[in-house]
């Protein structure tokens, strides 16, 4: 892995992110890329990065890897599907202000086009769509096949070791560390805001 | 779809199972795991010498949830030596695909049409007591048509149907153990060679991709009165 990195605790989650040095590279299905989270505030996760952009195939349509975009009929707001994107193992990345469009995202993968179009049955929901990969500003080759992220349950309570939710505050320090095959660690670090 | 008939569901002597001079009707139930999806089929068959085919399956793509309904007609010959360990079966196989449907959320239907001619060979080489060992293959030559059709949105923006059509060739292998005459499990694999069809523009393959390598199991059952000739 050439990079890795983390991104800003954002409305319940954070990312985690990594670039292996060659594009080439293509992450297969079976295979997985570990990394462990650390906190300045005491909690310690594992994760698991999958590709960002799927599906895990070269020919055809391709979408970001566990997320997918609902946009509301006129008179609902996104914010009262909560439950509900919740309840399929995922969360709203954002939200609009007129509450119009929001982007969900999975904890899980292979599950973004099934999910999505079982969320068009929600009640307000004008359609769903799959979306782009998600881009961290300082990722490189975001947009690669070889390009791996993973989104981390995130909350400000107190530490809870591997209970696979990210306990952090602001002012701590987020740590992803990457082991290399060489026994060589790769790390990353963010401020919390 | 043409490997509803030329995968998981051919149903005669050349396909690994028992010989229809034995039993004159067969239903079959199969599995099919391709690059990225699996199949499952099942199929009913009847004939002697002349044999007719009929099979429906389902192939699924969980990673895109996409699925297709495959719906399958296959006619043939099976031709024997009097010993009952060498056949060939010439045959004509139609097939149909109806989906995926919404690919992706996109509102686009895709529907496959496709007619295949093409020769099969069985042997026996191996015949203990109730126990037969039947070595098949197969190769046809497929003529496939794709359609697709764009959802409303996408055509009151400008987006047309279209079709796309290929020619390949389908090589199938077969192994079968046969009891009895009466049951059947068959291992087989089919690789398409040929293909030359831009999938990118006709959603998934499943199949048909150049030289993919797909790997099939099937269990047949055989039931029906024997021909005077052959009791």
């Amino acid at each position: 892995m050439d990079a890795i990195g983390v991104g800003q605790p954002n409305s319940g989650m954070l990312y985690v992110y990594g670039s292996p040095a060659d594009t080439s590279f293509r992450l297969e299905w079976d295979q997985q890329v570990p990394v462990e989270i650390t906190t300045t505030g005491g909690d310690r996760e594992s994760a698991v990065l999958w590709r960002s952009l799927c599906p895990y195939r070269e020919r055809g349509y391709h979408f970001g890897c566990s997320r997918f975009v609902v946009v509301m009929r006129v008179g609902y707001h996104a914010s009262s599907l909560a439950g509900r994107v919740a309840a399929i193992g995922g969360r709203f990345e954002l939200i609009s202000v007129s509450g119009f469009l929001a982007a969900v995202v999975l904890f899980s993968r292979g599950e973004e086009v099934d999910r999505a179009r079982a969320a068009q049955s929600w009640p307000g929901v004008a359609y769903t769509d799959l979306s782009f990969p998600f881009c961290a500003p300082d990722a490189p080759d975001c947009l690669s096949g070889s390009h791996l992220w993973a989104p981390v349950r995130a909350d400000t309570g107190a530490a809870v070791l591997g209970d696979a939710v990210v306990q952090v505050r602001s002012g701590d320090t987020v740590e992803v560390a990457y082991r290399q095959p060489t026994g060589e660690t790769v790390r990353a670090r963010r401020a919390v805001q | 779809m043409g490997a509803v008939c030329a995968g998981s569901l051919r149903a005669q002597v050349c396909a690994g199972h028992s010989s229809l001079h034995r039993a004159p009707f067969r239903v079959a139930v199969g599995a099919e795991s391709f690059s990225y999806a699996t199949r499952l089929a099942v199929s009913a068959t009847g004939g002697r010498a002349v044999f007719g085919t009929a099979a429906i399956g389902r192939t699924h793509d969980a990673e895109l949830d996409a699925s297709t309904l495959d719906i399958g007609l296959e006619a043939g010959a099976e031709l024997g030596d009097s010993a009952g360990r060498v056949f060939l079966c010439p045959l004509a196989a139609l097939s149909w695909s109806i989906g995926p449907e919404d690919f992706l959320l996109l509102g686009s239907d895709y529907k496959y049409f496709e007619g295949a001619v093409g020769l099969g060979a069985a042997a026996v080489p191996v015949r203990r007591g109730r126990v037969a060992v039947h070595m098949a293959g197969g190769l046809r030559l497929a003529r496939l048509k794709a359609h697709y059709l764009p959802g409303a949105e996408r055509r009151a923006n400008g987006a047309q149907p279209y079709s796309e059509r290929d020619n390949y060739w389908l090589l199938s292998l077969a192994v079968g153990l046969v009891v009895k005459e009466v049951l059947s499990i068959r291992p087989s694999v089919s690789v398409p060679l040929g293909v030359e069809t831009s999938w990118d523009a006709i959603a998934v393959p499943f199949g048909r991709e150049n030289h993919e390598l797909s790997l099939g199991i099937a269990v047949g059952f055989a039931f029906g009165r024997r021909s005077r000739a052959d009791r």
